[in-house]
């Protein structure tokens, strides 16, 4: 329809909608500022109006809800992108918002207050959902943009306190118009991919409008869903961001962040240094007590032995050819006194380590019975096919002996 | 020891002999000494994983960027 067509009467719809195409044709798109006031939401909150103004005017603006990507208010200073249009069925004039834009600091402190709130709500910031960081962790992940100095900083950490981990980055960009998407992909790909123990998003400090990346509810929901526990340090402590709240730990600085994901090489190994001092200490007493339970019970035997001991060098003195039968008689001496040794291997050894002069007397004791004591003196067993020899006649021509001497072994024939 | 088993298992392990040497000193020599022994050979394991260790960095961005450019 064109305006030729007029000089006949045309219907209302028809009407409006000429009014309608003629101003999208002629006027088209437009970015407008202004502020928001009468923010209202109908049919169940899809559609989305506010009126945009200034000092002396004041334009309808309409718009879905799912092509609003920030949170409006009342007061905000905004940017709206659309073109004018009027509705079909009053024909009221107003802008068909397709995009908005937060202007100025106080727009965007509005829209992080109201965010920040809506996700408190929702419990993204709840304690109780916060997992806990691994305490020795073998790969951590992070994700900043390359050049940074908050790499730099995060690797002089790590390298100095626990550079026992692995680090690998996912380079994505902090600010500007794709960081928020680039960081989502980032997130995704590191937890799905990598999959490290932790995962550090970092970033040095900026403006306000430099933390939005930090600050969008996108980025929120996908910490809060990540399967891997995430450390958050953005620039210096008076900053905060979103991303800050939802983290499973917040530090201060892309440094501190690397030393609270971390503990220190030194530490560890003094804790280490600690257990076994502790594990020597209880076993030192436990063996402490096994050795005074044994010297009672040594106490009680040593008469007994010490008479069977006269006797033994009786023996010695008596029949000092016969080395086989006092090797043998000791033998016997040693299965009486069986059990104390088989009681007291570890308390031997302790008594050795610790309190041999307690019980140096012992072992002296012990040493003077030994078939080595007596070997030492210069005797010697000798044996054939495991027999010890005794006499002549246990040996036949061609048997290979072997003789015991205190330091070792010969092997002969019989000739 | 299996070079698979991770640090923070080890270190559970030596923590959680320890705590029970602490608890009762005097139990079975046997098996306590077959606990000390188990001890010190992690505590070793471990002292040795954290010595003259470098910070390994890896970066991944070709894959990254591969899976970005497909969408």
């Amino acid at each position: 329809m064109t305006k030729e067509n007029l000089v006949q009467p045309i219907s209302v719809s028809q009407c409006v909608e000429l009014v309608r195409t003629t101003l999208q044709a002629v006027v088209g798109e437009l970015t407008v500022y202004g502020e928001v006031s009468e923010l209202q939401r109908r049919s169940g909150g899809s559609l989305v109006f506010f009126s945009l103004k200034d000092e002396s005017s004041y334009l309808r603006c309409f718009m879905l809800e799912h092509e609003l990507k920030v949170a409006l208010a009342d007061g905000m200073e905004i940017r709206v992108t659309g073109y004018p249009s009027l509705f079909k069925k009053n024909a009221g004039f107003h802008m068909r918002v397709q995009r908005i834009e937060l202007v100025g600091e106080g727009a965007l402190r509005k829209q992080l207050e109201l965010t920040k709130k809506k996700l408190e709500h929702e419990g993204l910031f709840s304690v109780d959902r916060k997992r806990a960081l691994p305490a020795f962790p073998e790969h951590i992940g992070i994700i900043t943009s390359e050049d940074a100095a908050a790499f730099t900083d995060v690797k002089r950490v790590l390298s100095n306190r626990w550079p026992i981990t692995a680090l690998t980055l996912v380079p994505s960009q902090v600010q500007g118009g794709s960081a928020i998407k680039q960081l989502l992909r980032a997130l995704d790909f590191m937890a799905n991919e990598v999959a490290p123990d932790v995962i550090i998003l970092t970033r040095g400090g900026g403006s306000l409008e430099d933390l939005q990346a930090f600050n969008s509810e996108e980025l929120a929901r996908k910490i809060f869903a990540l399967h891997v526990p995430v450390v958050v340090g953005v620039g210096h402590e008076r900053d905060w961001t979103i991303a800050d709240f939802v983290a499973d730990v917040r530090a201060a600085t892309p440094s501190n962040a690397a030393e609270l994901c971390t503990p220190r090489t030194q530490d560890v190994l003094l804790h280490i240094d600690s257990m076994i001092e502790t594990l020597g200490y209880s076993l030192r007493k436990t063996l402490d007590q096994r050795a005074h339970g044994l010297f009672r019970a040594v106490a009680r035997l040593s008469g007994a032995m010490s008479s069977t001991l006269e006797h033994v060098n009786r023996m010695i003195a008596q029949v000092q050819f016969f080395g086989v039968h006092i090797y043998e008689t000791v033998i016997a001496i040693g299965e009486r006194v069986d059990f104390l040794a088989r009681a007291s291997y570890f308390g031997i050894k302790s008594m050795h380590d610790n309190t041999s002069e307690r019980f140096g007397s012992l072992q002296k004791l012990l040493q003077s019975v030994s078939p080595r004591a007596v070997l030492k003196r210069g005797y010697s067993i000798t044996r054939v096919k495991g027999k010890v020899v005794t006499s002549s006649r246990d040996v036949v021509k061609s048997d290979i002996l072997i003789t015991t001497l205190s330091d070792g072994e010969i092997k002969s024939e019989v000739t | 020891m299996p070079k698979e088993k991770k640090f923070a298992e080890l270190f559970q392990e030596l923590e959680s002999i320890t705590q029970k040497f602490e608890e009762r000193s005097s139990a079975d020599l046997d098996a306590s000494v077959k606990e000390f022994e188990r001890g010190l050979e992690i505590a070793q394991e471990l002292k040795t994983r954290l010595q003259d260790i470098e910070l390994k960095v890896k970066k991944i961005q070709a894959k990254y960027e591969h899976k970005e450019s497909k969408e």
